[in-house]
């Protein structure tokens, strides 16, 4: 009964706020560009042709939109196509590493002890191991399995890679919100009705230590798509002939002064407006599951 | 070796609900081992209410929290038993513990806004227990919980128990509190400063519903709180615990009318009084840290009435009268209203004897603060 008041009083809050309702508009607008690229542009993004290399914005309706790249590629078809991948790359990283974070660092500060200090330097460790080296030797431990083509395949590389370096930070700020929560009175109280370990963690600690970590989530989804880019340099990334917007901005960077700045704004507006959406949604979202916040 | 003379009007049949024997509680200190709690015995029948009273740091908390196994990772027991219908809970492993509280014994916390979850509802948080070990539906837990609130006398229940505890006024939050320990039906209820939080006359209702249920349900309860003035109404017994001990056992009347520790006595001319003029009488000093316990009596170093074996020789908890305890070497003229011999004097070598070499008016002269000869309003002796 109260899960579903909860959440009713949680769509009554968030339909009376217009940015909130933007920011959705704008998340929907690119799932559904992940749903059906076909939707936004009939090019395909790997007809290229060199002789129309770094053509200008021809403007809605022609040939090339936005412009060419480089290689003669089509911008929008390529920003369109790698929506998907960059998208998908960020949920899984980040939802994954956010599903380890927590756990470990709930663990971590609720049980102290050993537990904590096996947790706290497992995190130490992984914080100090440089992110391009161990992406290095993943690579030359992966170099030559093949993974397939599919929409989870291309991403495979790159999300173990991101997971790998991404869980600590979730890690810490949960085992430190832990640390605090769990020594209040409604937890002391909690125990005292004879309420198990688990219950008293998931019920009664991580709803109130939770929160540090969600404010987190929007901009860790851009830095993963950020640092998607980096990998793809260095080729485990997603996997070419597959094209994400790291690549395109990293891509389009170095033509910015060299009369083609078209190449890298097109995919960064998107990254921004997706990354600027989703900080207004999840904050409007932890609001709203703040029952304090709500009048 | 209990400790409270058990009434004689008692009706429980089958012995005492709680009773805790010569309980000690040890913390983990940078600086060594502190002790909170040093051999405190004291039992709760069916149907009656023992108040233990002391200053803040004097243990009487932490003995609760040993009680129901909720002591800090850096605190433990080191003596006693506390048995719970016969059962050494002390012995029992955490799990099996746990299993008895909220079923058997329960709390109420003193701050009612900290001790509720923010992000749950009220209703959530009375029947969570409920559900989650006795398997209650939804429905019947809502029902239940609509009961609960309607038990602790929260006005239009039905809807309030979908709304959050920042929702509710101090007073209503209390009786939140008291609903979700009764909500399993417990034995015994330790209730920890229960009214600190609220303003007076919130205080009065919280305490007379507590009371009311109590007799309702023939709980045992235990009030901790450090106003003697909240014991008066409520309690059947009283427990006086200074740094870590009880210094006084008693029945309540005769314990407000003849005190028999100069802690309490001293307590309750700190008392204020609506008739009182002058200066309200305090006590000296501050408790001693347990860090740093005095020799001797802990008291002594505030004591308006200490004598040279006070300050080399523990007082045992010993009975003065039938039915009284008390951990003074001079209880029995404490209890009489007199002064105790003066040094040079023979030292007491039985209580019952009664010392009339001193007025009673060289009782008062000796509290520090007392301020002229108008001042009787304070004192209740």
């Amino acid at each position: 009964m109260n899960d579903v008041g909860l959440l009713s009083a949680a769509w009554r809050t968030l339909r009376r706020r217009p940015d909130v309702i933007v920011a959705a508009l704008i998340v929907l607008f690119f799932a559904v560009m992940a749903a059906f690229p076909r939707l936004f542009t009939a090019t395909s993004p790997r007809a290229c042709a060199i002789r129309d290399a770094r053509l200008d914005p021809q403007g809605w309706g022609s040939a090339h939109p936005f412009g060419t790249d480089a290689l003669g590629c089509d911008v929008l078809a390529t920003m369109v196509a790698g929506v998907r991948p960059s998208l998908l790359l960020a949920f899984v990283v980040v939802g994954v590493s956010l599903l380890i974070g927590v756990t470990l660092g709930l663990l971590a500060g609720y049980y102290l002890g050993w537990a904590d200090y096996l947790i706290s330097r497992t995190i130490e460790v992984f914080l100090v191991v440089p992110l391009l080296l161990a992406a290095l030797l993943l690579l030359s431990l992966f170099k030559n399995v093949e993974l397939g083509a599919g929409t989870f395949d291309v991403i495979l590389l790159p999300a173990v890679v991101l997971i790998l370096f991404n869980w600590m930070s979730y890690a810490r700020y949960v085992r430190a919100s832990v640390l605090e929560a769990k020594n209040l009175d409604y937890v002391t109280a909690a125990r005292s009705l004879g309420a198990s370990d688990v219950r008293i963690m998931f019920r009664h600690v991580l709803p109130n230590a939770i929160g540090p970590v969600t404010a987190l989530i929007p901009t860790s989804i851009a830095a993963v798509i950020g640092t998607e880019a980096v990998l793809s340099f260095l080729g485990i990334g997603v996997r070419p002939p597959a094209t994400s917007w790291g690549i395109q901005i990293s891509q389009g960077s170095e033509w910015v002064l060299g009369g083609a700045p078209h190449i890298l704004i097109a995919p960064l507006v998107c990254l921004i407006a997706a990354v600027l959406s989703l900080v207004v949604l999840g904050d409007a979202l932890r609001d709203a599951l703040d029952p304090r916040l709500t009048a | 070796m209990s400790a409270v003379a058990s009434p004689p009007s008692d009706a429980g049949a089958g012995g005492p609900l709680l009773e805790v024997t010569d309980l000690a509680v040890e913390f983990r200190a940078p600086d060594g081992v502190v002790r909170a709690v040093d051999g405190l015995s004291y039992r709760v029948e069916a149907g009656r209410t023992l108040a233990i009273v002391g200053e803040s740091g004097s243990g009487k908390s932490v003995s609760s929290l040993a009680v129901l196994g909720l002591l800090p990772d850096t605190a433990r027991v080191t003596r006693g038993s506390v048995r719970l219908a016969g059962t050494d809970l002390l012995t029992l492993s955490r799990k099996a513990h746990r299993a008895q509280c909220g079923d058997q014994v329960a709390m109420v916390f003193q701050d009612a806004l900290a001790a509720l979850n923010p992000v749950h509802t009220v209703g959530y948080q009375l029947t969570e227990a409920l559900r989650a070990r006795q398997g209650l539906s939804r429905g019947d837990a809502r029902r239940r919980a609509v009961e609960l609130l309607d038990m602790v006398k929260v006005p239009n229940a039905q809807a309030r128990v979908k709304e959050y505890p920042h929702q509710f006024s101090g007073g209503m939050r209390q009786r939140v509190m008291i609903a979700s320990a009764l909500a399993m039906d417990p034995d015994v209820l330790i209730a920890d400063e229960p009214t600190t939080a609220l303003d007076v006359t919130v205080q009065a209702q919280v305490l007379r519903l507590l009371a009311e249920i109590q007799a309702e349900r023939r709980m045992g309860l235990v009030l901790i709180t450090h106003d003697l003035g909240v014991v008066a109404g409520v309690a059947d017994d009283v427990t006086v615990m200074y740094a870590g001990r009880a210094v006084e056992q008693a029945p309540v009347v005769p314990t407000y009318t003849t005190p028999a520790h100069p802690y309490t006595r001293a307590l309750l001319r700190s008392i204020p009084s609506a008739s009182g003029t002058g200066r309200l009488p305090v006590i000296p000093g501050r408790p001693p840290s347990p860090a740093a316990m005095p020799s001797g009596c802990p008291f002594h170093p505030r004591c308006d009435a200490v004598r040279d074996v006070c300050r080399t020789e523990v007082p045992p908890l010993a009975a003065p009268a039938e039915g009284r305890m008390s951990a003074c070497h001079f209880a029995a003229d404490i209890m009489a209203g007199v002064e105790p011999p003066p040094d040079d004097a023979a030292k007491p070598s039985d209580g019952g004897e009664r010392r009339d070499s001193r007025s009673l008016g060289s009782d008062n002269a000796t509290i520090p603060t007392f301020d002229g000869p108008d001042n009787r309003g304070g004192d209740h002796g």
